[in-house]
């Protein structure tokens, strides 16, 4: 019974989860851990919602590591979401670039939230990024 | 006064503004601290109107009118069907075929009788969108595709009134509340603020007819816009907008985000806007239009001439008589494999649309390849597809092998061929 629920589940497109809370609960409610301080690297949260995971492997969630500090950058800038979305071009993206991105940043139409705010709120490219930062990309939905 | 003007809403001791069984019927609602007989007569006057009475409609208009909302009106041009009833829950089985705006109002006048309830059995349109919504101090957004929601959010902005959006499909749904300004004087982001445009090719945009849609997931997305309507009237709505964003299987199940202010770029709310009362000369046709639709059974976007089978044509070679077995045929059907499981023509395979699209030259080898879908748009792309490759693959001098698919799918299958096929 369990599979065919999950089934119904997996082929949503909405937030996207590829299984549900009750199968890896583990995933769901991890309680945060001690943050990895002293690293090079940080760990970044992505999540896609509305269908974008379909840009990216039909993945909802990735867990990645960025270095803590933008590479080859001269006064050791903090990793922002500039070079964020660069890297998700470049790494991440499983279709074409104008799918997803738009100059530096994403296609109108796609609404970026840091930590549960609007991008826009918290610096929008130039948002600094910490360890554990939770990053979602979604779209607006039409059904009703 | 007549005699027979309302006796009982005033008494030797003077004036009440509810009717007496009213405060039996809403007390439970009202003796809650902050909402009080003020919150409850705020309800009573408030007029508000709902497009849409489908899964979003349904239960957002039976606790507004459970409420005690004053004045609904209730904006829907469509028909009950059989397939709405697993979410759209004020209809029946005996009003399949009815207008959803007056099958809701049936329900709704047996929920509540107090209540001024406006059924418009028509489509809003840039034309009569002002005329028709200028009534009403909330505009309740649950309809199901874009052009109806950037025409109701501009209309809106036009009559300085926040809308309440909804969107739900398969088991995600988001919900805000838009445009307008908050009890401090605070302007609201309208819905273009932060959905600029249409994301063609996004899974989001997708209808429920296709995609599919868990019936509590627009009940509880519904149910949530209903929370905020009801929280606008008696002014405890929240300070700070946000959007509410709902996945059956997440944790927590609604995840709650600050939206950003008005955009100063917006077309319909920022200082430069261009988007005016005169809605009839934006062209949300083409604004909307993800791309070229291919549509129905008629087969005018690929394939000319004997390129496409009729169901009854399918039907005369699948038959064994007609040596369906040696004439070395095989018939693919292209939908999602959760849909092949419901019902299936027998003697087909198969491969969904994806899988063809990404690897055709994997497909069965045979003389001639039929491919079958829903309702006869997926199996186009589906020989498309395979044409291409055979072409790549086939020398001059091999047998052509012949590809075709079935006009009108299984619709048409259940209509000329078998009346007992499941329709779904």
């Amino acid at each position: 019974m369990s599979t065919i629920s999950d089934d119904i589940v997996t082929s949503s497109n909405g937030l996207g989860y590829t299984s549900a809370s009750a199968t890896h609960p583990e995933t769901m409610v991890k309680p945060p851990a001690a943050p990895s301080t002293g690293e090079d690297t940080i760990e970044i949260r992505l999540e896609f919602g509305g269908g974008l995971h379909l840009l990216f492997s039909s993945k909802p969630k990735h867990a990645i590591r960025l270095p803590r500090f933008v590479p080859g950058s001269s006064s050791a800038q903090p990793t922002n979401m500039r070079y964020l979305v660069k890297w998700m071009k470049e790494n991440l993206l499983s279709e074409r670039e104008e799918m997803f991105g738009d100059g530096d940043g994403v296609r109108p139409g796609i609404l970026v939230l840091v930590n549960d705010a609007d991008w826009e709120l918290e610096g929008e490219l130039e948002y600094e990024l910490r360890d554990r930062d939770e990053i979602v990309f979604i779209s607006t939905l039409h059904g009703g | 006064m007549t005699p027979n003007t309302e006796p009982s809403s005033s008494s030797s001791y003077g004036e009440r503004p509810l009717e007496l069984d009213e405060y039996v019927r809403y007390g439970r609602q009202m003796i809650m601290p902050g909402f009080g007989l003020p919150g409850q007569v705020e309800l009573k006057n408030a007029k508000v109107a709902v497009v849409g009475a489908g899964g979003l409609g349904c239960p957002l208009l039976q606790y507004l009118a459970g409420a005690g909302v004053g004045t609904i009106a209730i904006f829907d041009h469509d028909t009950v069907s059989l397939s709405n009833l697993h979410r759209q829950i004020l209809h029946t089985t005996d009003r399949v075929d009815m207008n959803k705006a007056e099958s809701a109002c049936l329900a709704l006048r047996a929920l509540n009788p107090r209540i001024n309830l406006i059924s418009h059995p028509v489509a809003i349109t840039p034309s009569t969108a002002l005329s028709l919504l200028s009534p009403y101090s909330i505009l309740v957004d649950c309809t199901d595709r874009p052009l109806t929601r950037y025409l109701l959010s501009d209309a809106a902005v036009r009559l300085n009134i926040p809308v309440v959006s909804g969107a739900a499909i398969s088991s995600a749904g988001q919900w805000a509340v838009y445009g307008g300004s908050t009890k401090e004087g605070k302007r609201r982001a309208c819905y273009r603020c932060i959905w600029p445009s249409v994301l063609a090719g996004s899974g989001g945009n997708g209808m429920c007819e296709e995609q599919g849609v868990w019936g509590v997931v627009t009940g509880l997305v519904g149910v949530g816009m209903a929370g905020e309507v009801i929280k606008l009237i008696v002014g405890k709505e929240d300070p700070e907008p946000v959007l509410h964003l709902h996945h059956l299987c997440s944790n927590p199940l609604i995840r709650t985000i600050r939206m950003k202010p008005p955009s100063a770029k917006c077309i319909a709310c920022g200082p430069n806007a261009t988007i005016t009362d005169d809605l009839d000369t934006f062209g949300y046709e083409s604004f909307c239009a993800g791309g070229p639709q291919l549509n129905d059974g008629t087969g005018n976007a690929i394939g000319g001439a004997g390129d496409r089978l009729s169901a009854k044509d399918l039907d005369e070679i699948l038959r064994p008589a007609n040596g369906g077995e040696e004439l070395d045929v095989v018939l693919i059907d292209t939908r999602p494999a959760v849909e092949f499981g419901i019902c299936a023509v027998p003697g087909s395979t198969n491969i969904p649309l994806p899988d063809i699209l990404k690897n055709p030259s994997s497909l069965p080898r045979a003389s001639e390849t039929i491919f079958i879908c829903r309702k006869g748009n997926d199996s186009q792309l589906a020989v498309e597809a395979l044409r291409r490759e055979l072409s790549r693959a086939e020398s001059s001098d091999d047998q052509k092998s012949r590809v075709r698919d079935v006009r009108g799918g299984l619709l048409a299958w259940n209509r000329e061929v078998d009346q007992h096929f499941p329709i779904y």
